[in-house]
């Protein structure tokens, strides 16, 4: 046994150093994570607290439910007093929606969500603070909001050409962006597969999305919650072509 | 036979390594976020204190008056008997009547093409995002060809309301005025119907387009997205 190990030194120092060396950084990964989660929910208490929200009745499951009701109608009354496009998160109902002036013009279905439990706030402040009207500070997408081409105008009848339509169809869409009370959304686009079926990997797409993040966050100093939602491309594109850069956002939970 | 076992045994150690690392990938990418997202939900989720002279059956009324308030609220805000919804992406179009979806299809809009003409003019070809209204409605509709549409030929721009300028039977029978020059009309061009080709209105199929015309009043609102 002791040749054996003798024999493989080099083996065994290159495994134990592997193992050290991941462990070490994962231990300060977390207790780096554990700090900024800390700092994100102190920062959010602070506001909690700017707003004074004070409900006895939230305890109360009727109270609570009509509390909802009430805080979504109110919230969708104030979008609609925006010409603009607006959108709608119901993770109640398992769709996203595009609103205007109180219309529903798009609705699309969430074919996926992550975390499944990204809505369980039972805390009254912490729900007002996710479902109320809130607006996109950041964004970024692999599609564009609008298609422009350049042509140059012909001089004279001989010049005229017809203009080529893409007919490639578009890789699907990855629209993430930040919304000004520090959550994040990630819309990924299900396109159509060569044989016409849905292609879903959520579980590759997920492990993209998070080995992206550990990337840009090795050591982490910030938080920030993100849900991942998963709609069909078509509608997908749709919805982001319809809103606007800073375009407000509603949660329904 | 000993080289053998020797490479199995390197081939082992580098098995282990890498199922380490594995782990702790997957530690890090995976298991990682999902204690961080609960440790948050769990630090904004503090208990809410519960007044004994709390009056639950004063409060539900006074929400139930609030509700009935924002309900009527919200109906005012209904878009009338009848309108249509356009979806600039996908080049398709609902016409709802009380509610309820009682035509849809392809239609035609803007094609995003910008007609440089110099470096100081220039035409963007799009239909515009937002709400719009039917403010005319005409049968036979009679095209006013506007500069772009010579420019973009290559031909030269006559006079304002020279007679070059009037095309009958291009915009199919029917035709719904949006303001700002914009129109919902047909075309000669139908295959090209739920392509994106038009110069900013919205094209319809000849059957689409007379539901569309018989179903929509004048002051019916179009929304586009």
């Amino acid at each position: 046994m002791k040749d054996f190990f003798k024999k493989y030194k080099f083996g065994f120092i290159a495994a134990i150093a592997v193992f050290v060396i991941l462990s070490a950084f994962t231990v300060v990964r977390f207790i780096q994570a554990e700090k900024a989660v800390k700092l994100a929910i102190d920062e959010k208490k602070i506001n909690f607290a700017e707003t004074n929200v004070d409900n006895a009745g939230w305890n109360i499951p009727e109270i609570q439910k009509k509390e909802k009701e009430v805080h979504w109608m109110e919230q969708q009354l104030l979008l609609a007093k925006t010409d603009s496009l607006n959108l709608g998160i119901n993770l109640a109902d398992s769709t996203v929606q595009v609103l205007l002036k109180g219309t529903v013009l798009l609705q699309a279905n969430i074919l996926k969500q992550l975390p499944e439990h990204f809505s369980d706030f039972s805390n009254y402040p912490a729900y007002l603070d996710f479902t109320s009207v809130s607006k996109i500070v950041k964004e970024q997408s692999t599609s564009v909001k609008r298609p422009v081409k350049k042509v140059r105008a012909p001089k004279n009848e001989n010049e005229v050409q017809e203009v080529k339509h893409d007919t490639i169809p578009e890789a699907p869409i990855i629209w993430q962006f930040v919304l000004n009370n520090n959550i994040e959304i990630v819309i990924t686009g299900v396109g159509l597969g060569k044989d016409s079926l849905m292609e879903m990997n959520f579980n590759k797409d997920i492990l993209k999305y998070k080995f992206e993040k550990l990337k840009e966050n090795v050591i982490p100093k910030t938080y920030m919650p993100t849900l991942y939602i998963w709609l069909n491309d078509k509608d997908a594109k749709a919805i982001y072509r319809a809103i606007p850069g800073n375009g407000r956002v509603v949660f329904k939970i | 036979m000993e080289k053998i076992k020797k490479y199995i045994i390197i081939l082992l150690f580098i098995i282990v390594i890498a199922g380490l690392t594995a782990l702790f990938a997957y530690i890090n990418v995976l298991v990682l976020p999902n204690i961080q997202f609960a440790k948050y939900q769990s630090g904004l989720n503090i208990a809410t204190s519960i007044d004994s002279t709390f009056n639950a059956e004063a409060e539900l009324k006074t929400l139930n008056k609030k509700l009935d308030q924002l309900n009527k609220k919200m109906q005012r805000l209904t878009p009338g008997n009848a309108f249509l919804v356009i979806n600039t992406t996908n080049n398709t179009f609902e016409l709802y009547k009380n509610n309820e979806i009682i035509r849809e299809g392809k239609c035609s809009t803007g094609s995003f093409i910008s007609l440089e003409v110099d470096s100081t003019k220039s035409y963007l070809f799009e239909t515009p995002k937002g709400v719009m209204t039917v403010q005319n409605k005409i049968t036979n509709p009679v095209w006013t060809k506007p500069d772009w549409a010579f420019i973009e030929e290559g031909l030269p721009v006559p006079p304002q309301g020279h007679s070059s300028r009037r095309e009958a039977n291009v915009l199919g029978d029917y035709a719904l005025k949006l303001g700002d020059g914009y129109m919902i009309h047909g075309t000669l061009y139908q295959r090209l119907i739920g392509s994106p080709v038009t110069h900013g209105c919205v094209r319809l199929l000849d059957d689409d387009l007379e539901a569309v015309y018989k179903t929509l009043p004048v002051g019916a609102k179009v929304f586009i997205y």
